[in-house]
């Protein structure tokens, strides 16, 4: 009740509201906001705990309306905290179908020790039950995102890539500005990635 | 090696491999690696394309992609340097080379195997018999001999085959060497080496004529759209594409006149057969190719008729426009026209339709009284929608400026690139945008021809007229930019000055590249009166950078266009003044 | 077309293992196991499966026999066309038959990870009512609803959970999502259904091969189930 500008649960709804309005693909972990608004649950939680006792002893009924109060307030924090990490935890996931098991290292950055841990996870049960599927053959969920139109893609290369191989051995060298004719299934990772661009 | 059948010897030899192509940065390059991709698209092929400019830009593109590739096509360029000695390519590596540069290097053309040439021999001119530039070498001597004959050679022309047939003569040579006196192989020595000397005098000779003049074949899109047409996979498309090729050809002078007209005969049938086929002609919206006389004005359909007429070459030079005479002459004749100067200086689509309809029989009912009757010219013009039309000319433009378009964070081959999709269709906001660049360009280069004629900053040294840009331009240390401004200004000066001998008198321009480096743009443009696309710069500047012994960065595949210091430019203009009289 | 080796043959010649494999899974079904099923009937029965399961909002019955008929039979296909010429026509066209059944095989599968990712543990529960025979989710994706529900317990435990007073640490019903199985479907019906209830006020409707409606998918989740009719 310290702050008496601030509401309860502004702090939990302003980590949503950045989180929504955020451009970028996942922005950097909150780690002092959901800090700030555990300890508000914590201290709603203990003033509570103090008065419904109080309350218990007393039996004086004007506390029921406060102690009813700060148990929604209480609800509330935590179904904005809950709601932000689920958010998040929905976009780390996509990560994973976007950039393969490797977490690209400045979107690494933004994300905190638990949520690395989480992806790793993620991605190693995916892999998992990818491998697992059709009687041990294994199916890459992670290809053909898209219903195929054509066997093959004009491409432009949008940044230095290197050598690609491949499946049938050819070794393509994919170099910025270059244009390629090239297999769709092969390179649909690439694309995705953004290091080719997929021209129609 | 040529390579005639295009259809089977080329292409079939190509089906189901992956290739390499390369291209050169010129508007013709583009169209035809526009119509190639789509042949290939249809067949299922691997390709690569890469954007290059220059000889450095070749190489590095082929040894980036050395070893995964077996098939390397190079487009409009590659042609006049021997590929071999250049690309020092594996065994297995084939050539495929359609360059609208001439003359091709003689070791491309007898090249056995690795490199082939598309095109027909017989419309190549006087290209020397092996025999004469190429040395039976059963009469090699001893090794000195052999060292001097291949630094002979290199300089020439490079020598693909000339080690490998010296070591065959040298075993030839040992096997009947002990069957002779000393005094004998002497003299004999002596003998061989006198005809060999005159021989090759004889060569040289042979080879300078060859090489004196650099000019232009047919265009490489028009080759590769017959190819397209025989394989039956040819469409309004890629028959626009070939269409642009050719056009830009015209416009850039790499084209006789009467060349042209013939091709055009052949377009025109193309564009019959191909609008029949289409069974849509009746809508006013589908894409339609119409063959029709034009006006040598640049863009004038979408600027406006006054603007248009000042900044073309032909009516800017023929009338003086950058004199007040000359203004006075066009108004003049926009009055004899019926053109009144509200309609004359609005856009040409928002002028009223009668006489947008009128406006090119009343040119050229007037052209001849006010000589400019070469200002008709034939060519075709794209309609698609109902808003969209434009002439094979509009696009040159527009992709020109775009090639030229470089800036600090546009690399020449995003300028490629941008280039190459304003060729499509849907892509029509850059063509648009394309169009109001070239635009900007052509009122730059009068305004600097205006400029430079008052001022007579044309020189002349009795053999040819100079003109020296003194700074960085943001147009004109480009190419294609001081090419086209250079010829203005030497139609400018020819119209302007009293001078007989002018109209034969070729221009040299010249153009700061880069503060930075020094480094700056020549390019040689020829007489006024040559009609035909023949250009003996390559080789003058060539021998004028040996005499005056000044490095001459000869990158481009233009001969006519080379990159030299800014500090030798006086010692080397010297040289060619001495060379060319 | 003299070639012995023609995968058009191929995808519709039944082959041994196919029908030995079918009649393993399928002894229950009733309607189809008479007559031995080809590549083309697998194909068929996976789309239908694969519309089912992306129209209906919660997870459908699992395929997999099917599902491992077809990636055998691609792999089988894909070896017959090694020795196919690359640029033979007739491969650019089954390489791309290939290409659109994998993708609809990773759609399915994609699109039953994404219901299970949301629902875990409204499927798990469900999954742990039922009897071993009727089970929605395959044991593989009965193993990755297991992983991911622990995986996402314990994140949230690290970074949120287990900093909050006690009392409301539990409550982990409060956070079980579940599809919403009143929402509306479309639907086209296979055979003749009589009598199917629609709306709360017990209004029945005959549904007539092949027609169409719009109804709330709980009221129909039956005849989905029993292949009486098909989303759309």
């Amino acid at each position: 009740m310290s702050r008496s500008n601030k509401m309860f649960g502004d702090k939990a709804f302003d980590l949503l509201k950045d989180l929504k309005r955020s451009s970028q693909t996942i922005p950097a972990f909150d780690d002092d906001g959901v800090r700030q608004v555990l300890e508000e649950i914590k201290a709603i939680f203990e003033e509570n705990v103090a008065q419904a006792s109080s309350y218990n002893s007393s039996g004086d009924r004007s506390l029921w309306p406060l102690l009813n109060y700060r148990h929604a307030a209480l609800q509330r924090n935590k179904r904005c905290l809950l709601a932000y990490l689920y958010e998040r935890m929905q976009r780390i996931k996509a990560l994973r179908w976007e950039f393969g098991p490797i977490i690209p290292g400045d979107i690494k950055q933004a994300l905190c020790e638990p949520e690395v841990q989480f992806f790793n996870n993620y991605s190693k049960s995916l892999a998992a039950y990818m491998r697992s599927v059709g009687d041990g053959q294994g199916i890459d969920l992670t290809g053909n995102l898209r219903p195929p139109k054509s066997l093959y893609i004009e491409v432009r290369c949008v940044e230095d890539y290197g050598k690609f191989e491949l499946d049938d051995g050819e070794v393509v060298h994919l170099k910025k500005n270059s244009q390629h004719y090239l297999p769709r299934a092969q390179v649909e990772t690439l694309v995705r990635q953004g290091i080719l661009q997929h021209i129609a | 090696m040529f390579i005639q059948d295009l259809k089977n010897d080329f292409y079939r030899q190509l089906i189901g491999k992956r290739i390499l192509i390369i291209v050169n940065y010129d508007v013709d390059a583009i169209c035809a690696s526009k119509i190639l991709q789509s042949l290939f698209k249809y067949d299922h092929m691997l390709y690569t394309v890469v954007p290059i400019m220059g000889l450095t830009g070749l190489r590095r593109a082929y040894n980036e992609h050395q070893g995964d590739v077996k098939y390397v096509l190079l487009v409009n360029c590659g042609g006049c340097v021997d590929i071999v000695e250049l690309l020092q390519p594996a065994e297995d590596v084939t050539f495929y080379i359609c360059d609208s540069h001439r003359p091709f290097d003689v070791c491309n053309v007898y090249s056995d195997r690795q490199v082939c040439l598309l095109g027909d021999p017989a419309l190549e001119e006087n290209i020397p018999a092996f025999e004469s530039i190429f040395y039976d070498s059963d009469g090699e001597d001893d090794d000195d001999e052999d060292e001097e004959h291949d630094g002979d050679e290199h300089e020439d022309s490079g020598a693909g085959e000339s080690d490998g047939d010296a070591d065959g003569g040298n075993a030839v040579e040992r096997r009947r060497a002990p069957k002779l006196s000393r005094l004998e192989r002497h003299e004999q020595r002596i003998m061989r080496q006198r005809a060999r000397r005159q021989w090759e005098l004889e060569r040289d000779r042979i080879m300078f004529d060859y090489t004196q003049f650099s000019y232009y074949g047919r265009s490489t899109a028009l080759l590769i759209f017959e190819l397209a047409w025989k394989l039956s996979k040819d469409n309004m498309d890629l028959l626009w594409w070939a269409i642009v090729g050719i056009s830009e050809q015209l416009l850039l002078g790499k084209i006789e006149s009467g060349a042209y007209t013939l091709e055009l005969e052949h377009i025109q049938s193309h564009v019959s057969r191909l609008t029949n086929k289409t069974n849509d002609q009746n809508t006013m919206s589908a894409s339609k190719i119409t063959f029709e006389n034009d006006l040598h004005l640049v863009l004038y359909r979408h600027w406006t008729v006054t603007e248009s007429m000042r900044y073309s070459r032909y009516s800017a030079c023929q009338l003086k426009l950058w004199t007040l005479r000359g203004e006075k002459r066009l108004h003049e004749l926009l009055v004899e026209m019926g053109l009144p100067l509200v309609h004359a200086r609005q856009t040409y689509s928002a002028m009223d339709l009668v006489l947008r309809k009128e406006f090119y029989t009343m040119v050229e009912q007037l052209a001849e009284k006010y000589a400019i009757p070469d200002i008709v010219y034939g060519t075709f013009t794209l309609s698609y929608g109902y808003r969209s039309r434009y002439a094979a000319a509009d696009y040159v433009y527009a992709l020109l400026a775009i090639l030229q378009s470089i800036k600090k964070h546009k690399t020449p081959e995003d300028c490629f690139m941008e280039a190459s999709d304003a060729l499509t269709r849907q892509h029509k906001q850059l063509l648009n945008a394309g169009i109001d660049n070239a635009k900007l360009l052509h009122a730059a280069i009068f305004r600097q021809v205006q400029s430079c004629l008052e001022a007579h900053q044309v020189h002349s040294t009795g053999s040819f007229f100079y003109y020296v840009l003194q700074e960085e331009h943001a147009f004109f240390s480009y190419p294609y930019a001081l090419a086209l401004l250079a010829k203005f200004v030497l139609h400018g000066h020819v119209a302007t000055t009293r001078a007989r001998q002018a109209p034969d008198l070729p221009l040299i321009a010249t153009c700061p590249l880069d503060a930075a480096q020094g480094m700056c743009l020549l390019v040689g443009i020829a007489p006024v009166r040559e009609d035909s696309p023949k250009n003996f710069f390559g080789k003058a500047f060539d021998q004028a950078a040996q005499k005056s012994k000044t490095s001459l960065l000869q990158d481009f595949f233009e001969p006519s266009i080379v990159q030299l210091r800014q500090s030798d430019l006086t010692r080397f203009l010297d040289a060619l003044t001495v060379l060319l009289t | 077309m003299s070639d012995t080796e023609n995968p058009e043959q191929v995808l519709n010649e039944p082959d041994l293992s196919t029908e030995a494999a079918y009649a393993n899974g399928f002894e229950d079904d009733d309607d189809e196991d008479a007559e031995p099923i080809t590549a083309q009937k697998v194909l068929e029965i996976l789309e239908t499966a694969w519309t089912n399961e992306i129209c209906a909002p919660e997870l459908l019955q699992h395929q997999t026999d099917m599902l491992e008929l077809m990636l055998s039979q691609v792999a089988h296909m894909e070896e017959q066309m090694k020795d196919l010429d690359k640029n033979d026509f007739r491969f650019v066209v089954h390489q791309m038959e290939l290409e659109r059944i994998r993708y609809i095989m990773a759609s399915y599968l994609r699109c039953r990870l994404q219901k299970i990712e949301t629902y875990t543990q409204h499927i798990l529960n469900q999954e742990a009512t039922r009897d071993a025979a009727d089970k929605r989710l395959s044991p593989e994706e009965a193993k990755y609803a297991q992983d991911f529900a622990s995986h996402v317990d314990e994140y949230f435990n690290k970074v949120a959970t287990q900093y909050m007073p006690n009392q409301q640490r539990g409550e982990a019903e409060q956070r079980i999502v579940t599809p919403n199985l009143m929402s509306h479907v479309f639907l086209k019906a296979n055979i003749a259904v009589s009598g199917v209830i629609v709306g709360v006020d017990d209004e029945e409707v005959d549904l007539a091969p092949g027609s169409q409606h719009i109804i709330p998918y709980q009221l129909v989740a039956d005849l989905i189930h029993k292949n009486q009719a098909q989303l759309i």
